[in-house]
């Protein structure tokens, strides 16, 4: 099937390569304006306090320089989920971080001394730093009033009034605790997934011009409509007014989906009437953009002997921070919490909870990685229990084709077994190990995006036959704009340098719901793939017309139109569209797709086991070498399988691959956001650990096919998948090698010896 | 981004007139090498000279010589690459040459100094930090406050040595060659060093270091550096062990220094490990010893990363290491990382 495609398949370097290695490209921090100012923001010194006064006065006098705060910009809540944010705070600070006021001004320096003149008085308040003393009765109130919601979530929101919770979840299907005293083992278990950074290379930055009765704001952004509805409302002007523009992004990973530098650039802009611009210092990405979610999970799981899942209770407690930008991951647990499991009797709930942090955001595998920390580890312990071999326990449990997973979809078009049996096969699973050495395995699933993940595109002749794609979905160097252009050339019988794409920008390109949750090459995709078959149908039209041939007759071929019915005849695209664009009218191709189903909980949801295209699987196996002295772990080799359905460009497929293995070794070994007394101690790439070349071990991506009939060309998305098992795997390879389990994130060498000594002195 | 606040940028030729400038602007000027201390600390506000000495262009700092009879020179300008990357340090020190191949990263070992490296500032999770943030929580004793916010109760700062080749070159004998308006002087390296976060040179501010002399005397010895950190690259130690040791003909140790860094605010000599080694083959006993009394010094504190009980205990194991790295193969070449490679 493969070899009938001339592009799909065939692996493609990304034409931006070079300009984006030589310095060349242009990102957000990079963009000016005639004219421009440069903006500052005051952040909170503290995490929680009542703001007494402000006194904007001293500063206001500086010459040349713009001051703002709360009092003058809109008194209006925002938020996608929840709208609990205000561009300053009012009256209180919830987090140390948060803005005060900002300022504009020529220079970054004049900016800054401006900032410096500012007088805030603070009361300082008592605060809460966890997620467990701040679900607590009693404790000090983050937001004393919660909400409101947004639309789409309001039938689901479920916020406990009067407390900090602001949103619980549940989704119970069966009858759990009867399955779980039927169990002939029943494991509990409690993990703790820490607070990670996106670690983006390019920081947040945004340009704002209010000219006229218009505003032109360029960043960078995953989504930028959801962002112009955002604020067009935030401002009350018609969106039509609003216009964002993406630069090129330089990493998003989920921590440039909701809104940071842009409200308050928009209102630095319209204040002073000059173009504003911001750029986030490292510093300021680590202490006020966003961190992830993080959570603890307790899963108590019922076994029978021979291995097969009884039930599973499972409890997500998240921390979001002082914002509920947490609410996408802790809703996703409903679906995605239990794993790629069959498991009939099954609870999952799931508590969001305020604290006076930097907010906690979705990060890549939305609430996935925390979740699959928890099973994955877990499904070791009771193989060891059991004396199951860990391979053999997860080949008895996953779905497989058919099964009705843990929301009632029925599942199909699922190579999960392909990608475990792949990875057991390439890390060596039964070969001998050399001492201190173990292996570990996970196995992972991601729910698709639901009803509202809409994508178009447009797909549009030149007049000399080449073709244009226009999508409003993001690049976020993620490679879909190459994706996108081979979708078109496939179609369109079109050499890959004949396509171009512009992306991302309101003021062009038609709606897309954004760049997230591993869905641009399924439903983008699908957009594109409409769209260019609407072109080429009208191109053939055209040509029908011309030639007098029915257009059933006719095809597309290396540039030309062609029939098999009548091969002495073609026509080039050239020749057609030049007849197009003269005497008939320009050929523009237009193409929509939308996504389906919803979380147990909302009422999009309405149907049991009815199928609901695009769940992606994987499987990871990691080898590794604990040094028992100083419980150091040095990864040797990750092999990473994804069914990514039908891989479209194999060079992206392992990029995608590869970087999000990496992410999760990281996320494993290093990385976590440390706070003292809520402010963030390791706010620097020097403190904050990212994996340094030296910590990368062989990676061999593997690309299982399993079709996905709905998908463009078979396809299933990739983006996130890879970042998920890592954890996991690397604590099932500890236990492999030392007999030791590690329940907490991530995986220091000091938690590896302290293991060590609780299992000599026969502790658990 | 993080700027530069303005600075007065002075380049003498000479370190005497180096020494000069230095010494007449008093508190409110700084010497600058490769400046990658001195530069991020400026943009952080914990540095805030009006006056920038900078030694780019004085070439009597430079060079690397072996000198029959006197050991080897090391100049106080040669960059850390320059230093791991000579021959006659790989030869007889390897343990300084992987000191200074372990430093951060090539970019920073093509501009940091040998000379930066040793007088490098003292390190603490409270004070390397943005000025928001220190401002934030009121600064600390170190650098415009009055509270150690590690120990609250602690009169001294408690910021720790963070110096690779500090321990190394001590753990060698190296003698510092010192210039100052007032004359030149040339003393133990290690006397150069004070426990206290702030004041944690024993040198005047306007006394430049010409280079070091590792004395003929330490040729022969067997030597190592093993480092502690989170990554294999990048990383400050978390700890640091220099081990040297002279074998006698019959295999039994001669003499033996050991000194650690990142423990306290100055490179920590092992006073007793003579003791416990001298006289006798290094053997798993006497390394027993040897390695429980260096864990038995090392204090370090809750003020860098990985934990400060975890970094007391590799103490000993990494001790235990260097000793029977050097009983075993003799002068190894860089020894291995702690941190994956
Ligand atoms: C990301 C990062 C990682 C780092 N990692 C490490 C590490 O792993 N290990 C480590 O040891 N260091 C590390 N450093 C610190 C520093 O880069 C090195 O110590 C380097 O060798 C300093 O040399 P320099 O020439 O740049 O010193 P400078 O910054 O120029 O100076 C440092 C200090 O020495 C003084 N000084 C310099 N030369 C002389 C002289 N001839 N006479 C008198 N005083 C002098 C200066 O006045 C200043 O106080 C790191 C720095 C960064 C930014």
């Amino acid at each position: 099937m493969a070899d009938d495609y001339r592009v799909i398949g065939t692996p493609v370097i990304r034409p931006d390569g070079a300009e984006m290695i030589s310095g060349q490209a242009i990102y957000a921090p990079d963009v000016t304006q005639p004219g421009m100012l440069w903006g500052k923001i005051l952040r909170s010194p503290l995490p929680h306090a009542r703001v007494r006064s402000i006194d904007v006065e001293k500063a206001r006098a500086l010459p040349g320089v713009t001051v703002i705060s709360a009092r003058d910009v809109p008194d209006r809540r925002y938020g996608y989920a929840i709208e609990d944010e205000q561009i300053f705070a009012v009256e209180k600070v919830l987090y140390a971080g948060e803005p005060v006021a900002a300022a504009a001004a020529p220079d970054e320096e004049r900016a800054l001394e401006a900032l410096s003149l500012i007088e805030v008085e603070y009361e300082e308040l008592p605060a809460v730093f966890t997620a467990a003393e701040a679900a607590r009765d009693g404790a000090p109130l983050v937001h004393e009033e919660l909400g409101p919601a947004r639309s789409v979530y309001l039938a689901s929101w479920n916020p406990v009034h009067g407390t900090n919770i602001i949103h619980q979840a549940s989704h119970h299907r069966g009858d759990v605790d009867a399955a779980l005293a039927r169990a002939d083992y029943v494991f509990e278990d409690t993990f703790h997934a820490s607070q990670i950074h996106h670690g983006y290379m390019e920081p947040h930055a945004t340009l704002a011009a209010a000219r006229g009765n218009e505003v032109t704001v360029w960043t960078c952004s995953q989504e930028v409509f959801q962002l112009r509805t955002l604020l067009a409302g935030l401002f009350a002007i018609p969106e039509s007014r609003m216009r964002v523009i993406n630069t090129k992004v330089g990493g998003g990973f989920g921590g440039k989906i909701e809104p940071r530098l842009e409200p308050v650039a928009v209102a630095l802009s319209m204040h002073s009437r000059k173009p504003v611009k911001i750029v986030m210092t490292r510093a300021e990405e680590f202490t006020a953009a966003a961190g992830s979610t993080p959570a603890t999970v307790r899963v108590k799981t019922g076994v029978m002997k021979d291995g097969t899942l009884a039930a599973r209770d499972i409890d997500f407690l998240w921390d979001t921070g002082a914002h509920a930008e947490g609410l996408p991951p802790s809703n996703r647990a409903m679906k995605d919490g239990n794993g790629p499991y069959r498991v009939h009797d099954l609870r999952i709930s799931s508590t969001l909870v305020y604290t006076n942090k930097m907010r906690g955001t979705q990060l890549r595998g939305l609430g996935v990685p925390e979740g699959a920390f928890a099973i994955e580890s877990q499904m070791d312990m009771i193989a060891e229990r059991l004396g199951m071999d860990p391979l053999e326990l997860r080949l008895k449990n996953i779905l497989q084709e058919g099964d009705i997973n843990s929301i009632d979809d029925v599942v199909q078009s699922i190579g999960l077994q392909e990608c475990l049996e792949s990875v057991a096969r390439e890390i060596g699973w039964d070969e001998p190990k050399p001492p201190n050495v173990g292996r570990g395995l996970a196995v992972i699933a991601k729910s698709p995006t639901t009803h509202s993940s809409i994508s178009s595109a447009y797909v549009q002749f030149n007049e000399d036959g080449s073709a244009q794609v226009l999508v409003g979905a993001s690049e976020i160097g993620q490679g879909m704009s190459v994706v996108m252009c081979q979708i078109a050339a496939e179609v369109l019988g079109l050499p890959m340098e004949q396509v171009g794409i512009a992306s991302a920008d309101t003021g062009t390109t038609p709606y897309d719901r954004g760049t997230f949750s591993s869905r641009v090459t399924f439903y983008t995709g699908m957009a594109v793939k409409i769209a260019a078959e609407d072109a080429r149908n009208q191109l053939l039209d055209v040509a029908s017309r011309m030639v007098e041939i029915p257009r059933d007759d006719l095809g597309v071929a290396e540039e030309q139109v062609v029939s098999s019915a009548h091969p002495e005849f073609s026509l080039t695209f050239r020749e057609v569209l030049e007849r197009a664009h003269t005497s008939e009218r320009p050929i523009l191709g237009r193409g929509s797709y939308g996504g389906k189903g919803d979380y147990p909980t909302l009422p999009h949801k309405v149907q049991r086991k009815e199928y609901v295209p695009g769940w992606k699987y994987a499987a990871q196996a990691v080898e590794a070498e604990i040094d028992e002295e100083t419980g150091i772990v040095r990864v040797r080799r990750i092999a990473s399988a994804h069914d990514v359905g039908k891989s479209l460009n194999p060079t992206s497929v392992d990029g995608q691959i590869i970087g999000g293995v990496v992410m999760g070794l990281g996320y494993a070994l290093h990385e976590r956001l440390q706070f003292d007394q809520g402010r963030i101690i390791n706010p620097s790439f020097m403190d904050y650990k990212i994996p340094s070349s030296q910590e990368i071990p062989e990676i061999t991506p593997i690309a299982v096919e399993v079709p996905l009939p709905e998908g463009p060309f078979g396809a299933k998305g990739i983006g996130e998948l890879a970042i998920v098992g890592i954890a996991p795997a690397i604590g099932n390879a500890i236990h492999d090698a030392l007999g030791v389990r590690l329940r907490d994130l991530p995986l220091f060498p000091e938690r590896v010896l302290d293991a060590m000594e609780s299992q000599r002195k026969g502790k658990p | 981004m993080l700027r530069l606040p303005d600075f007065t940028y002075i380049r003498p030729r000479t370190l005497a007139e180096a020494a000069g400038v230095l010494q007449e602007l008093g508190a409110e000027a700084m010497a600058v090498a490769g400046g990658t201390d001195v530069y991020p600390k400026m943009k952080r506000g914990q540095f805030t000279p009006r006056y920038l000495v900078s030694l780019s262009r004085v070439e009597e700092h430079r060079g690397i010589r072996r000198e029959e009879a006197r050991g080897l020179w090391i100049g106080a300008g040669e960059t850390l690459t320059a230093v791991a990357g000579h021959a006659t340090v790989r030869r007889e020190f390897p343990a300084l040459a992987a000191a200074a191949g372990l430093v951060s990263t090539l970019q920073l070992r093509n501009a940091g100094t040998i000379g930066g490296n040793l007088f490098v500032d003292t390190r603490c999770n409270y004070y390397d930090q943005s000025f928001f943030w220190r401002q934030a929580v009121g600064f600390c004793l170190k650098k415009d406050g009055d509270i150690c916010l590690v120990a609250p109760k602690s009169r001294v700062c408690l910021a720790i040595c963070s110096s690779d080749t500090a321990p190394v070159l001590s753990s060698l004998g190296a003698e510092a060659v010192l210039v100052s308006a007032r004359g030149n002087r040339r003393v133990p390296l290690e006397t150069l060093y004070r426990d206290d976060g702030i004041d944690y040179l024993a040198k005047r501010p306007d006394e430049l270091l010409q280079g070091v002399w590792i004395p003929e005397s330490s040729f022969g010895w067997r030597n190592v550096y093993l480092k502690l950190r989170r990554r294999g690259s990048f990383d400050f130690p978390v700890l640091g062990v220099a081990a040297a040791l002279r074998l006698g003909a019959a295999g039994a140790c001669e003499a033996v220094r050991i000194v650690l860094t990142a423990v306290a605010s100055a490179p920590k000599v092992v006073e007793d490990a003579p003791r416990v080694l001298c006289g006798k083959p290094v053997d798993a006993a006497a390394i027993e010893e040897a390695a429980e009394l260096a864990m038995r010094v090392s204090h370090p504190l809750d003020n860098a990363d990985m934990d400060y009980w975890y970094r007391k205990r590799m103490t000993r194991v990494y001790v235990t290491r260097a000793l029977r790295q050097l009983a075993e193969v003799g002068a190894t070449t860089a020894g291995p990382d702690a941190a994956p490679v």
